[in-house]
């Protein structure tokens, strides 16, 4: 319970800590938003009507408190280009990008049980051989790439299924994928590095000197213990799969925050490209204490705190 | 084999009343090695309800390997190459892996040498338990828990109501060991195979171990083989011993005669280099002198021929003696030519 | 047994393979057409067009010359780039297993802080801040790659650590800096030798995506990511702008993890395990020696009576 507390206390102050960081950051460096709204040839006026609209002609201890104010009642300030407060505009681009990420970890999740655990059973076999295949693959090429190859052939030449937006449930599929295929080697080679382990463990061959059903030593006893490596590298892939998806969101047009960063950066609009980076790094902080505390109840050693 | 099949088998094979396990010529060799020595070489014997067989033999005797052929669990790489082994009546060598899989843990338990690695560290012992009663059968909750109770409570394992919870990293060798012979005898064996399952506990929580082991084989009317290398151990918990050596059984008999008047002259060597309480620099420690043959490599007939202090031109040719039989006790034999030093203790010649 | 033998094919070719790239990147460009050359007459040509073995972009310029001038910028970002996060991470990874533990867990909480986080999103921060140039993308890529060398280093620094033998030192009197160096040094460098090309290939990948999206290199430097992106529009009629500069990536980085897993092996390879057959599992240790399939027959009148 109280490592419990202890991490979430851990989360807030990181979270804390990069609000700061990045408020502070674009701030103090960023060019004057109010001279790329107004044109080069607007009087002087107009420029401070332009700071006086976006807070930017008070001085930088005075932007941030306003700012922190502003967050306690869930606002994250108002969008330059949108003209809008940020929390409308990011959250449901969220949504739609909490929806990519899972899907590809669940697909990736699926994938690396079926393949690593095949691969495990027969080492030299053609499903080992297209799982490093694949491994290979996932390694080397460039999600943007991959992504472009799938749009290529089954957006374009067979015209199966769509290749951008978020349309129907269809238009997850080739960009899941694609996010998949990052993630995929590693938890291959994590699975089937800890099956092929545990399988020669002694109380494999006790469950089957007890007379144990085989699918039930698998299923029970090896993937259990094959899990826990696997979750870690889950929580790793949290990262990559974040800044994936904003690749995979360019790629495919898709509308999630990633799109919706660049479209911010591009137009300089600082609060968006702020709250952006402040609500993905959260849910990145998040994403992760969750992991750890999941690790946590799965290994009964931690929990119960006995020898390890 | 179906079932028709099978029970034709134990009917027609069904041996003298008592023998739950029969061996016969049981030899274990190497999968991929041409013209090396077997590791277990035409082993037999028998093990009757209600008494404690001992095996004993050092590292490298093949000893080991016997426990998992009687289960048909033997590791990649070895393999049985002939024999026969019976337990309760049905034919392990050529049953079908379902009637195999059955037997084991129901008719044929084990317990490992270390608990620690034997048990899954992420299942509770309650779990444990439950796992190795439903591979055998479909009982309610209710009956998984009263039996698991019941088995507990049988091997002392202390409160377990409160401790069945618990994994097996929180409790200690010994209750772990005794967590592992409830397991084994949850189902009701007819055949317990122990193999050195004392080895890793201290010394003082053996003797628990070995007393559980003993009660439960009367009590049940089991029919136990002990694994050991130990010869201390296997005098407290065997009826009947067998020595081994290279793979080959050197000699057998009730565990007094083997003991106290052992005959063959590896047996006499094992038993002179045991420590005593007496031994010191006065009284050193008397180690057979050279080594065990490597597995594969061992010589054909007497496999001690390399080490036999008491080898002679004589006597030992060819090196291929036979069973000698002692006059006074005929279940007491011996794979030598020597003959039996007389209990009038007449210095033979 | 086949193992090292493989493993050192591997290493040749991959070795082989990579040189090769480099001679092309670096000399190639003065044998090739000139990059930057607009044609537009001969816009969008489709590869094995005469002239252009590639075929040419929207501007006419040769798509050969420009991977070529791509890989230059992006293989020298790259091997920069890994040079400088590995230093950086190996730093670091012995900072985290020297004694002074202040020291060792601030240098953990970086590594394990850092460690996943989307470098993406970081690159779009600082960019957004500081404006995009290749400075800021090799700063942003070691910034990026650090902690994955770091922790290589510092999981082996660790091990070692509790080894008897640095023990044996600490206790002669050898202080921490000599241990490090002298001592577990040498255990790291071969770690570092395998983990250099898989970061090499890491960093490539991590190049072009920036500069995919706009925030690496910028055009009308060639790079293999800028590339990819001036050839997104095309995607429908000219394939091959899109899925040659990636398919040179993805090749350049199989080389690469091979070179990789060449190491690797020719290191490990040295310390062969016989497969111990007979490893008693009952005892828990080899139940006598290892098993050789020996061909002599020992002693005379051995025979093994098959039943």
């Amino acid at each position: 319970m109280r490592y419990f507390l202890s991490r979430v206390g851990q989360a807030a102050v990181i979270i804390f800590g990069i609000m700061l960081a990045v408020f502070v950051l674009l701030r103090l460096t960023a060019g004057d938003p109010a001279r790329i709204k107004g044109q080069i040839f607007s009087s002087n006026e107009v420029i401070e009507e332009y700071r006086r609209q976006f807070g930017t002609d008070r001085g930088i201890f005075q932007q941030l408190s306003t700012f922190l104010v502003g967050l306690t009642q869930g606002s994250l300030g108002d969008s330059f280009r949108f003209q809008q407060p940020v929390t409308d505009i990011v959250l449901p681009a969220l949504q739609n990008t909490l929806f990519l990420g899972l899907s590809a970890l669940l697909l990736s999740l699926v994938f690396a049980v079926v393949l690593g655990t095949l691969s495990a059973r027969t080492p030299g076999g053609w499903i080992a051989k297209l799982s490093t295949g694949v491994a290979i693959i996932g390694q080397s090429a460039p999600l943007f790439w991959v992504g472009l190859i799938l749009i290529s052939v089954f957006s374009v030449q067979l015209g199966w299924l769509p290749s951008g937006g978020f349309t129907s449930w269809n238009s997850l599929v080739l960009p899941s994928l694609a996010l998949a295929l990052t993630i995929l080697p590693a938890q291959m080679r994590v699975l089937t590095a800890s099956v092929r382990a545990e399988m020669t463990e002694d109380y494999v061959r006790t469950a089957r000197a007890f007379g144990i059903k085989r699918w039930r030593i698998y299923f029970v006893h090896i993937l259990r213990n094959a899990s826990l490596p696997l979750l870690t590298v889950v929580g790793n892939d949290m990262g990559i799969l974040l800044g994936g998806a904003i690749v995979a969101e360019v790629v495919f047009n898709f509308p999630g925050i990633g799109s919706l960063a660049l479209t911010a950066l591009t137009a300089r609009d600082y609060p968006l490209v702020q709250g952006i980076t402040i609500v993905a790094a959260s849910t990145f902080v998040l994403v992760n204490l969750f992991v750890d505390l999941a690790y946590t109840l799965i290994n009964p050693r931690v929990r119960v705190g006995g020898q390890a | 084999m179906n079932r028709n099949q099978a029970s034709e088998a134990i009917s027609s094979d069904a041996e003298p009343a008592g023998d739950l396990l029969v061996v016969e010529g049981l030899t274990i060799e190497l999968e991929n090695s041409p013209g090396a020595s077997p590791i277990v070489q035409d082993m037999s014997f028998r093990v009757a309800a209600g008494e404690v067989v001992g095996l004993v033999g050092e590292s490298g005797s093949g000893k080991s390997l016997i426990g998992l052929a009687l289960l048909n669990l033997l590791p990649d790489g070895v393999i049985i190459t002939s024999g026969k082994i019976l337990a309760n009546g049905l034919d392990v060598l050529t049953a079908d892996e379902e009637t195999l899989r059955k037997m084991r843990g129901a008719t044929l338990a084990t317990v490992f040498q270390d608990p620690g690695a034997a048990l899954n560290n992420t299942r509770t012992v309650r779990q444990h338990l439950a796992g190795v009663l439903q591979a055998h059968g479909r009982f309610s909750r209710q009956e998984v828990r009263e039996r698991s109770l019941q088995a507990l409570n049988s091997v002392g394992f202390p409160n377990p109501a409160a401790r069945c919870r618990s994994y097996p990293f929180q409790l200690s060798g010994g209750l772990r060991q005794r967590v592992a012979i409830a397991m084994a005898l949850i189902n009701n064996p007819k055949v317990l195979i122990a193999d050195e399952p004392t080895t890793s506990l201290d010394v003082s929580v053996q003797k628990g171990i070995l007393e559980l082991v003993r009660r439960r084989t009367i009590e049940n009317h089991l029919g136990c083989l002990f694994v050991s290398h130990d010869l201390g151990v296997i005098s407290e918990v065997a009826d009947r011993v067998i020595v081994m050596y290279a793979g080959q059984k050197v000699e057998e008999g009730p565990a007094l005669s083997v003991l106290t008047r052992p005959q063959h002259p590896y047996t006499v060597g094992l038993i002179a280099s045991a420590p005593t309480m007496s031994s010191n620099l006065a009284n050193p420690l008397r180690p057979i002198p050279g080594t065990i043959p490597p597995v594969g490599e061992a010589p054909s007939g007497c496999a001690f021929q390399t080490r036999c202090p008491q080898l002679t031109k004589e006597l030992c040719s060819p090196l291929d003696p036979g069973w000698t039989i002692d006059p006074d006790d005929s279940s007491h034999r011996w794979f030598c030519y020597r003959q039996p030093k007389l209990k009038s203790r007449r210095k033979e010649s | 047994m086949k193992q090292p033998e493989k493993g050192n094919a591997l290493l040749t070719v991959s070795a082989t393979a990579f040189a090769l790239l480099l001679m092309v990147a670096f000399v190639g460009p003065f044998f090739l057409v000139d990059p930057i050359q607009q044609d537009l007459r001969h816009v969008l040509e489709p590869p094995l067009s005469p002239n252009h073995l590639l075929g040419t972009d929207a501007l006419g310029r040769d798509v050969l010359s420009r991977l070529v001038s791509g890989a230059r910028i992006s293989l020298l970002v790259a091997l920069v780039g890994m040079m400088g996060s590995i230093l950086l991470g190996t730093i670091f990874g012995f900072t985290s297993g020297t004694k002074f533990k202040p020291l060792a867990w601030l240098s953990d909480r970086l590594i394990d802080m850092q460690m996943a986080f989307p470098y993406v999103l970081l690159a779009i921060v600082i960019v957004a801040a500081v404006g995009p140039s290749i400075p800021v993308l090799i700063v942003l890529m070691i910034l990026a790659g650090w902690p994955s060398a770091a922790r290589v280093t510092r999981s082996i620094v660790l091990g070692e650590r509790a080894k008897d033998y640095v023990r044996a030192a600490e206790l002669v009197g050898a202080n921490q800096l000599r241990i490090l160096t002298r001592y577990i040094g040498p255990t790291v460098v071969p770690a570092i030798l395998v983990i250099a090309p898989l970061q090499a290939a890491a960093m490539i990948v991590m190049e072009a995506t920036l500069s995919f999206l706009g925030l690496g290199v910028q055009p009308p430097t060639p790079s293999w990511g800028g590339i990819l992106l001036e050839g997104k529009p095309y995607l429908r009629d000219a394939w091959w702008l899109t899925t040659l500069p990636g398919l040179t990536i993805a090749l350049t980085c199989a080389v690469l993890i091979g070179l990789g897993q060449g190491i690797s092996a020719k290191l490990t390879g040295n310390r062969r395990r016989r497969v111990d057959v007979l490893r008693d599992p009952l005892q828990g240790e080899d139940s006598g020696e290892k098993i050789q399939p020996s061909q002599e027959k020992g002693h005379p009148g051995r025979s093994v009576e098959r039943k």
